[in-house]
């Protein structure tokens, strides 16, 4: 017997998506299997975007979102549902993240990814972007995405955490600090120094 | 584009600055804050490149690869795991599989305790066959099997073997009986000799003779199953639903869905352990 793929219908996927996410787990744990797939469409830009942004390298990202769902996959059943689950996904990824970063440190090589990225961008089709947009427009746009990217990346690696957890994620303060185990008092300064260290830094480069 | 150097904002108004941002402070103090920016060109600025750098930066979004969920399903039920059809379900078709550290968990028993007891038992270059090798026969093989259990096995591992099997059939000259499995061993054991048993009977027989209780004794055995998401049900040996709408289910049992008495040696073969040599 062959295995086959079941996409859940179009129609259901309407009807659940009003779900909470914890739902979803409680759900899937009573034996509702796709469930775990919602969950998995549900986080899963939103983990590569926070990998991406908090180690810097697209492909190394999508692999290390492909790691969170596989411990969330494996440790679901560990789940305290009384809490809530992107808390917990967002701190699996953000640990992913720091190994990762932690791991570059100790072997610093200069990834291939890294460097092919780099001229990917600077050879990428203006006109695919926005057919509506002029071309000097376009290239005012990428490169302000490219400053602010790298502005971002600039910021010490505990401040940059904070930062888009509180500015891309939008995680309150109390999320934050049990994200990163810190203390409350931690994140409120950690997010103060990087956000006036963000400004800072980018300043200078708009009008 | 070059950088225009920017003067640097009131330090009062950088101490405050990220409770501002998200209005974490007391209307007075934002009311005074914001009478500042108004009047200071340096802090405002300041909180201009911040609220413009964040939008520019909150646009920016990659998302994950159009194959994420196929990658990440292949990761986690690896093709070739066993496949598990719970009876069309709900809208359509529903597919259940054998959870991935389960199988992992399987595998890795059964060959640590192939291991122990092939490679580093003390008979195993004399070639003789002692204590801990004979645990090992109780696992890998079947002791005591129903005959329903010792047929679907028989399947199981003739469906395992038959694209090899066919190859070294060819290979080999030869030709199997129909009726016959197409795997030379399986047919040597399902083959009845003139007394009406089979070699699977005669292994069987062979090592009920030979059971012994080794190191990793029946209660071990069970309490390490119980631990890992095992379960002990109706004589089988189980994998637990692990978080996901698995069911056992008899259509390829002889992977890794075995009769307890394959995994745990029954009382009887304790018995007859102590009255080996």
């Amino acid at each position: 017997m062959s295995a086959t793929t079941v996409r859940k219908p179009q129609t259901e996927r309407v009807a659940t998506e009003k779900l909470g996410d914890n739902e979803l787990v409680e759900r899937y744990l009573a034996g509702e299997s796709r469930r775990f797939q919602e969950l998995v469409e549900r986080y899963e830009g939103r983990m590569v975007n926070f990998i991406q942004r908090s180690i810097g390298d697209r492909d190394r990202a999508e692999d290390l979102a492909q790691e969170v769902f596989v411990r969330v996959y494996r440790h679901i059943r560990r789940f305290d549902t009384s809490k809530k689950f992107s808390t917990w996904i967002y701190t699996i990824a953000s640990n992913l993240a720091k190994n990762e970063l932690r791991n570059r440190s100790r072997n610093p090589l200069v990834l291939f990814q890294t460097l092919t990225s780099s001229w990917d961008d600077d050879h990428r089709p203006l006109q695919f972007e926005d057919s509506s947009m002029r071309p000097d427009d376009l290239y005012r746009k990428r490169h302000l995405q490219e400053l602010v990217e790298k502005a971002a990346d600039e910021l010490p690696e505990h401040h940059r955490e904070v930062f888009i957890l509180r500015e891309i994620e939008g995680k309150t303060y109390e999320e934050i600090a049990e994200i990163t185990n810190t203390q409350l008092g931690t994140v409120k300064s950690r997010l103060n120094r990087a956000r006036n260290r963000f400004a800072q830094i980018i300043a200078p480069w708009l009008d | 584009m070059s950088p225009t150097p920017v003067p640097r904002p009131c330090r009062a108004f950088l101490d405050d600055f990220s409770a501002f941002v998200d209005g974490h402070v007391s209307p007075a103090r934002r009311a005074e804050i914001q009478a500042h920016v108004d009047c200071c060109q340096r802090c405002l600025e300041h909180l201009t490149a911040y609220r413009r750098g964040v939008t520019v930066l909150r646009s920016i979004e990659a998302g994950a690869s159009a194959d994420f969920w196929e990658r990440l399903e292949s990761r986690i039920w690896p093709e070739g795991a066993l496949t598990v059809v719970d009876g069309g379900q709900a809208a359509g078709l529903r597919v259940g599989r054998w959870p991935g550290p389960a199988v992992g968990l399987a595998a890795a028993a059964v060959l640590a305790l192939f291991v122990f007891v092939r490679g580093f038992g003390p008979e195993a270059s004399s070639g003789t066959l002692g204590p801990q090798r004979i645990q090992a026969s109780v696992v890998m093989t079947v002791p005591e099997v129903p005959e329903e259990t010792a047929t679907l096995a028989r399947v199981g591992r003739q469906d395992a073997a038959a694209s090899e099997s066919r190859s070294r059939s060819r290979s080999q000259g030869w030709t199997p009986v129909p009726g016959e499995p197409a795997d030379p061993a399986e047919a040597m054991l399902a083959r009845v000799d003139s007394r009406g048993t089979t070699g699977f009977d005669r292994e069987i027989s062979r090592l009920r003779e030979r059971v012994f209780e080794g190191s990793l004794g029946r209660d071990r055995i069970r309490s390490s199953l119980s631990t890992e998401g095992w379960i002990e049900e109706d004589g089988w040996v189980a994998p637990v639903r692990l978080g996901g709408d698995w069911a056992r289910s008899p259509i390829r049992p002889a992977a890794l869905v075995r009769p307890v008495s394959a995994v745990m040696p029954a009382p009887w073969n304790v018995d007859q352990a102590v009255s080996l040599p």
